[in-house]
């Protein structure tokens, strides 16, 4: 991941603060992740499992806080 | 342990019950010594960030008055317990402690935990400190006290269920409620030398709990022991209409199974992951290996396992937690970058380096981590692991860093964030320092019980989670 590519995808979601100190970290956080996140795509087990995301046809009984 | 002369209250909740039911003391008297106990303290180890000292003594009045009346709640009837402050309680705000969360966010009403903990009889003494948003590392530039480790007050006390772990280990309540996405029960819990009971996902609800990432986000307990951690659970378990993902079965009795013994049960000993890593404290591995000795004289059996797609399923974590929790606070970020915590915008950040099919994925890799991992739950009912690498850090190596990836890389409890499963963590021994470390084991998802039995029994054999830290009276760690 490029400081470059960073800086676009900041300014993309409309964060223009962080700073060039704060911009590092999140890139040094970003690398202990990143063979990680490649692995994700890579396992071919992981290509046609169901994601761990489900959708119900129907809305919460009720909320919080009530009305 | 404590000094024989010490004419401490109860030491644990369970103990407090029995108290109570003896009538060898009060709700009031109990009140009354972890009152003052945060007198004496909380002022250096920022524990509460609103107490309700008069709440809480009508409701300790009340329990009394209950008792003697013969209504009898419970477990937790008259005992003093703290809330972490994102979690709604009807006495004030929550702040989630945050110069950013909407004043009236929850004001005035009870999370579906809370409204349950006072059906149960339980005295709120107040709201205690997190990390902003249940993430990142403290931050001194802003309004709001500096959560300090009882074991040694220049240390971090882990989080973000900061305020929770000190609370408990320095005795200004018997128990309270935290909140895990990440490890935020468990890293207080063992850092600050108490237990600590991450339910399974959809076990406990979390309405009214305000959002760090939906589908990862667990409330649970800290305590002093694993058996009031499932008397605590007992109380908070089970279904609500306001969370959808709470899970309808019926909530089993959790300390039903607590005899003791591990007879017949089979326990996994995962050292792959856990051991032999940078930055390892020297006495682990070795409180480690005698914490197993305990576990086998009560009757278990340990074989040597490795959980499937570790470092894969961290991965699928990150990329989950921040990419959820950027998406609930990103508004707030646009405008509001400087009022967040230095530690909290940086990791929320983070999630525009995420992708959608890098947040599917994810999704993917946790059903598949589920899928293996229920195989290596054919062979064994509990894994067992250290809870963390080393003791809690310094605040001098907070400082030293912006976001201290080495502290993030000595603590082991997200794989279970990620698959759901719940995990305890026990007091298993103490760096040469002085500073606690612990025992984690996880189990089946739903099978709480078992991991109070399991705790219960190193319990029985064991006294780290009893020892109290010299500040509040304890002679040794």
């Amino acid at each position: 991941m490029s400081p470059a590519l960073l800086d676009a995808l900041l300014a993309a979601a409309g964060l223009d603060d962080p700073s060039p100190q704060e911009r590092a970290e999140m890139l040094a956080l970003h690398a202990t992740f990143e063979d990680g996140i490649a692995a994700l795509h890579a396992l071919p087990e992981c290509r046609d499992e169901v994601p761990a995301l489900v959708f119900r046809a129907q809305p919460p009984l009720d909320v919080w806080p009530a009305d | 342990m404590r000094s024989t002369t010490d004419q401490s209250p109860p030491p644990t909740l369970t103990d407090a019950a029995a108290a109570l039911r003896a009538g060898e003391t009060t709700a009031v008297e109990l009140l009354a010594a972890a009152t003052a106990r945060a007198d004496a303290h909380d002022a250096e180890l920022g524990v509460y960030l609103a107490r309700f000292d008069d709440a809480a003594l009508a409701a300790a009045e009340r329990a009394d008055a209950e008792l003697a009346a013969g209504t009898d709640r419970g477990p937790l009837h008259g005992i003093p317990i703290g809330v972490k402050d994102i979690v709604a309680a009807r006495e004030g705000r929550t702040t989630a402690q945050s110069l950013v969360l909407d004043d009236d966010w929850g004001f005035g009403v009870d999370a579906p935990v809370v409204a349950r903990l006072r059906d149960a009889g339980a005295v709120i003494t107040g709201k205690v400190t997190t990390m902003e948003f249940a993430c990142g590392f403290p931050d001194a530039d802003k309004p709001f006290p500096l959560p300090r480790n009882p074991w040694d007050v220049d240390a971090w006390t882990g989080g973000s269920s900061s305020g929770t772990g000190a609370g408990v280990a320095a005795e200004m309540f018997y128990a309270g409620i935290g909140t895990d996405t990440g490890g935020s029960i468990r890293i207080p819990a063992a850092f600050c030398g108490v237990s600590g009971l991450m339910p399974t996902y959809g076990r406990v609800p979390k309405s009214g709990v305000v959002t760090l990432s939906w589908s990862l986000d667990h409330v649970g307990p800290l305590a002093r022991s694993a058996r009031d951690c499932g008397a605590f659970l007992q109380a908070i378990a089970g279904c609500d209409a306001t969370d959808p993902f709470t899970d309808e079965r019926p909530v089993p009795d959790f300390l039903a199974e607590a005899d003791g013994s591990l007879a017949g049960v089979r326990i996994g000993v995962e050292r792959a992951n856990h051991l032999d890593r940078d930055g390892e404290d020297p006495a682990v591995a070795g409180a480690f290996e005698d914490a197993l000795a305990v576990l086998a004289e009560r009757g278990a059996t340990l074989v040597d396992v490795v959980i499937p797609h570790y470092r894969e399923t961290l991965a699928a974590l990150w990329v989950t937690q921040v990419s959820e929790a950027l998406a609930y606070h990103r508004r707030d970020l646009q405008t509001r970058w400087d009022d967040y915590f230095a530690s909290a915008r940086v990791l929320l950040g983070c999630g525009v380096l995420l992708s959608g099919h890098d947040y599917v994925q994810a999704q993917r890799m946790r059903r598949l981590a589920q899928r293996h991992l229920a195989g290596l739950f054919a062979t064994v009912d509990l894994v067992a692991t250290p809870a963390a690498s080393a003791g809690a850090p310094t605040y001098a190596e907070l400082d030293a860093a912006g976001v201290p990836i080495s502290v993030l890389e000595r603590v082991h409890t997200g794989y279970w964030d990620a698959v759901g499963n719940p995990a305890l963590v026990v007091p298993m021994g103490f760096t040469a320092g002085g500073l606690p470390l612990s025992l984690q084991l996880a189990a089946r998802p739903f099978e709480e019980a078992l991991l109070v039995r399991a705790g219960d029994a190193y319990q029985r054999a064991t006294d780290w989670h009893l020892r109290v830290p010299p500040l509040v009276g304890g002679v040794t760690a």
